[in-house]
């Protein structure tokens, strides 16, 4: 089976390269950025299976990212993350088709499941 | 609404927006530790399957952890002190000291509207007898309204000046205003007011909005206007 591709999202530096260090040690194929415009730039080079975004990004919103993201790949799925008191920005992503939305801090074992299920369906 | 109904809730939109969004930040610190600890816990299954442990890996995430760990500490600080400005109605306020924990404590607002900030604070403090509190939210609504009226992306300058004993702190951007926060601007007149001080709205160059706070040595009418 080939292994997940795996696009993370979060302007926290070291979150991403510690999450993408995490990830990959689990075999799965991760590409980090700190930006939607980063990401906007990834999606056109490469495809992804599921995109995991933090939904609190500088300047354009989550909810942007996703749609824009998209446009470019309209099969992709999304795992978003979110802080205890934003939980209606990961409902509002959810109703706009986000698969699935974890509260910060992650456990990195549900995000594994929550990515494995969005893939699935 | 009355004058001080009206404070009493701005007051309270203003506390509850700091700590929303510094306790964010903080939020995110401790997530970064989670992972790192997380690694740490992965590459030790790593060894427990025969593989030599990465030892130097190990001391690069245990440094990693120090860094975040410091950088919480100095969050809960400022979040602390900022807390404490409610303790004393009028006290005597290091301005700059003041105004550095509010950039800190700002930074979200403005990351998030990708607004860069240039500050420019005398070398010698420049003691207020003043509210601090309110001191704080004054800078603070006039940094949200400039933000607000214009364009992402904008530089936002934040200038500490001495001015007839007391202070002068000018909050000015530069790029042109396409739309006002009416609400916000008619409030801090009447902010300004219970700090003894007052506030101009002076247009710049490109059209951009400057707006300058100034503020007396001491609130008029206090006690300790006499003890200090």
């Amino acid at each position: 089976m080939a292994p997940l591709r795996v696009l993370l999202i979060d302007d926290e530096e070291e979150l991403v390269s510690t999450l993408v260090e995490r990830l990959m040690l689990r075999g799965i194929e991760v590409d980090g950025v700190t930006s939607g415009a980063d990401a906007f730039g990834r999606v056109q080079e490469k495809r992804f299976d599921v995109v995991v975004l933090d939904m609190k990004m500088p300047g354009m919103g989550g909810l942007e990212v996703m749609r824009r993201i998209r446009r470019e790949q309209p099969g992709v799925k999304f795992v978003l993350m979110t802080g205890r008191g934003s939980l209606e920005e990961g409902e509002e992503g959810k109703q706009e088709g986000a698969s699935a939305y974890l509260l910060k801090p992650i456990n990195i074992e549900d995000l594994i499941e929550k990515m494995m299920e969005a893939v699935r369906v | 609404m009355s004058e001080e109904k009206r404070l009493r809730e701005k007051g309270l939109a203003f506390f509850g927006s700091i700590t929303a969004s510094f306790s964010h930040e903080i939020n995110n610190v401790m997530a970064i530790i989670a992972e790192l600890a997380g690694l740490m816990e992965d590459l030790l299954r790593v060894a427990d399957q025969g593989h030599p442990p990465p030892l130097e890996r190990f001391r690069g995430i245990s440094e990693r952890i120090g860094t975040q760990v410091k950088r919480g500490e100095g969050m809960i600080k400022r979040l602390n002190r900022f807390a404490h400005t409610m303790d004393e109605p009028v006290k005597t306020v290091d301005t700059t000291d003041l105004l550095e924990d509010l950039v800190a404590l700002s930074e979200r607002p403005r990351t998030r509207r990708r607004a860069r900030l240039e500050t420019r604070f005398p070398e010698d403090k420049i003691l207020l007898v003043s509210n601090p509190f309110l001191l704080q939210q004054a800078i603070f609504s006039c940094m949200e309204l400039v933000l607000a009226a214009s364009n992402d992306k904008q530089l936002l300058r934040l200038i500490l000046e001495k001015q007839d004993g007391g202070a002068r702190i000018t909050v000015s951007g530069e790029d042109p205003i396409v739309k006002t926060d009416e609400a916000a601007l008619s409030f801090l007149p009447i902010l300004m007011e219970e700090l003894g001080g007052k506030v101009e709205f002076i247009p710049t160059g490109n059209g951009g909005l400057s707006l300058v706070l100034s503020l007396p040595s001491s609130i008029p009418g206090d006690s300790k206007n006499h003890t200090q």
